[in-house]
């Protein structure tokens, strides 16, 4: 039965559309060139630094929560157990709750993973330690407008890493049903030959 | 007249049987001598060294990913008399005469000439390796004594230690090489000028003493910017430059709307060396203020299933102190979305990798091709500030 090992929550400033996900002995890797590639999934890229999610707000406050796993936890959260008892956070195992979700293979030579938006970080995860993971992103609220006031619904992303073994698995989309998704999963070579 | 021995080996000997003997008679001194005095003084007359920054690359001469958007910077050249600077890397080079005087009627003996350069290379994602390289050649000796000069070359800053350096023989006509490698001590942010002394020793002689011109390096350990644990120096003086090209199909809507608001607003903001350039801000309530003013309420123009996803693009930017909410010269348009946050997300790593820190000063310039014309937008750049 899959464990909740660890989880972390917060909130965090962005811009730009993306959040990272970094180590914090490397941060922006030198061959980092702040391009991306998140037509695969429409929610994350994985850069030379690491995972780099994707959102519909351009700069703005997203809700954000990563939990780290001992292995895959089921979609539906039948048959989870959640350590820490929440029975008011059970809600995120259903996948109703999300516009979309997807997950692709992460190396990682740390023993920390750090998310950050821009600036200070605001959410550290410690690891098991260097190896290969698997990430799961779950989105929603990713429609509600580029720039949002009080009014408007917070984005909202959840992060499930556990560690891997064996060949890296393809990215796998789950669910793909936000307008922001479909914009990022658009096949970019038509625009770089015009 | 002396012939000279062309061995190198043999020479030193000889001229080092020439100091033997007493000045008096020693063809190098050409008339009257005091006859037994053996102390004499040098000068050294430098040639004037030029302070000047480096101009960031053009598109055709910086190496780079093809079509890819961004500067890399080589190292600078080094110009003969000139210190050249740009944000990692430095070239200061000198060159003068050393004058071997008597000391008492301070007529010249004779002179040789020097050559120093010295190359440094700043580590922006490391404060604790820099690396210099400083070459000295003497030349042209006319009295014996020029051709046993000692240099020692040492590294001068206040908040630094440096291992390297050391003394070799100024054999004459040939190029002596000395290395340092320069930690910046502690995590504080300093600035602190970091230059290098040569000294060199000649027999009967009083030393000489260059002293280069210095750079003003900072360093820090900013997090975000890059591994805090290990920070990073440049040169904060040279004002980088972010190149975003009309030609890279990832970012060709923001950098024609860039190209639009440089030449038509009141001022060219960010346009390289016109006088305004841009200030890194990474404050979120600055950039949300900004963007308030310059995106929010601007009606956005139907969706066109034809076109691709819009979305309100900003310029100057709204992570800069000349967004909207504290100048009102500026434009908005709505364009390609994945442009606009392609070029955002490029930008930022770019001013992470030249150490752009807040207020950080930074230029702007678009790439295009010569005669390059603007695609026809269905809904063009406005002056939103403007009324």
């Amino acid at each position: 039965m899959p464990t909740l090992l660890h989880e972390a929550a917060g909130r965090l400033f962005i811009s730009d559309n993306t959040f990272r996900l970094y180590d914090p002995d490397v941060m922006q890797h030198p061959e980092d060139d702040g391009d991306f590639d998140a037509t695969a999934t429409g929610l994350v890229a994985l850069t030379a630094s690491g995972p780099l999610i994707v959102c519909g707000t351009h700069l703005g406050q997203v809700e954000v929560t990563a939990q780290l796993w001992d292995r895959a936890p089921d979609l539906s959260g039948e048959n989870s157990q959640d350590k820490h008892d929440k029975q008011d956070r059970r809600d995120w195992h259903d996948r109703r709750v999300w516009q979309d979700i997807a997950e692709l293979t992460v190396p990682w030579s740390g023993n920390t993973l750090e998310i950050w938006g821009e600036g200070e970080p605001e959410i550290p995860l410690p690891l098991p330690g260097p190896g290969t993971y698997r990430l799961r992103v779950h989105a929603r609220h990713r429609d509600a407008g580029e720039d949002r006031d009080e009014n408007t619904p917070v984005e909202t992303v959840l992060l499930q890493l556990w560690p891997t073994e064996g060949p890296h698995e393809p990215p796998l989309v789950h669910k793909a049903d936000s307008t922001t998704g479909a914009l990022w999963r658009e096949d970019q070579k038509e625009e770089k030959e015009e | 007249m002396r012939t000279r021995n062309t061995r190198k080996a043999g020479l030193v000997a000889v001229v080092t049987a020439a100091l033997l003997i007493p000045l008096t008679g020693t063809p190098a001194h050409a008339d009257g001598d005091a006859g037994g005095n053996t102390s004499g003084r040098t000068e050294i007359k430098m040639a004037p060294v030029k302070k000047i920054t480096a101009d960031a690359p053009k598109t055709a001469d910086a190496p780079r990913n093809d079509g890819a958007t961004g500067a890399h910077p080589k190292d600078v050249t080094c110009a003969v008399n000139q210190f050249t600077f740009d944000r990692t890397t430095s070239c200061y080079s000198g060159t003068g005469t050393i004058q071997f005087k008597d000391a008492s009627t301070g007529q010249v003996n004779g002179t040789a000439q020097l050559a120093m350069t010295v190359n440094g290379k700043l580590d922006p994602r490391n404060r604790h390796k820099a690396d210099y390289t400083a070459k000295v050649t003497l030349s042209r000796p006319t009295v014996p004594e020029g051709w046993l000069g000692q240099g020692a070359v040492s590294f001068k800053c206040a908040t630094c230690r440096a291992t390297g350096g050391g003394s070799q023989l100024l054999t004459p006509g040939t190029t002596r090489t000395y290395t340092f490698s320069v930690d910046s001590v502690g995590e504080e942010l300093n600035t602190d000028d970091w230059g290098q002394r040569l000294n060199i020793t000649f027999p009967r002689y009083t030393p000489v003493n260059l002293e280069t011109i210095a750079g003003k390096v900072r360093c820090d350990n900013t997090p975000y910017v890059s591994p805090q644990k290990d920070g990073g120096c440049v040169f904060p003086q040279y004002t980088p430059t972010w190149q975003v090209s009309v030609s890279d199909g990832r970012v060709a809507e923001v950098a024609w709307h860039i190209d639009w608001a440089q030449r038509n607003l009141q001022h060219p903001w960010g346009a390289p060396h016109k006088g305004y350039p841009l200030h890194r801000t990474m404050d979120p309530a600055l950039q949300e203020a900004n963007r308030k003013v310059s995106c929010k309420g601007v009606p956005k123009p139907p969706a066109d299933p034809d076109e691709p996803e819009k979305s309100c693009d900003e310029y100057p930017y709204a992570a800069s102190y000349e967004g909207a909410s504290r100048n009102l010269d500026y434009s908005c348009q709505f364009l390609n979305a994945k442009h606009n946050s392609k070029e955002g997300s490029l930008k930022k790593a770019w001013q992470n990798s030249q150490r752009v820190l807040e207020e950080d000063a930074f230029w702007v310039e678009v790439v295009k091709p010569a005669g390059a014309v603007a695609p026809p937008q269905p809904r063009g750049p406005v002056g939103c500030g403007s009324s």
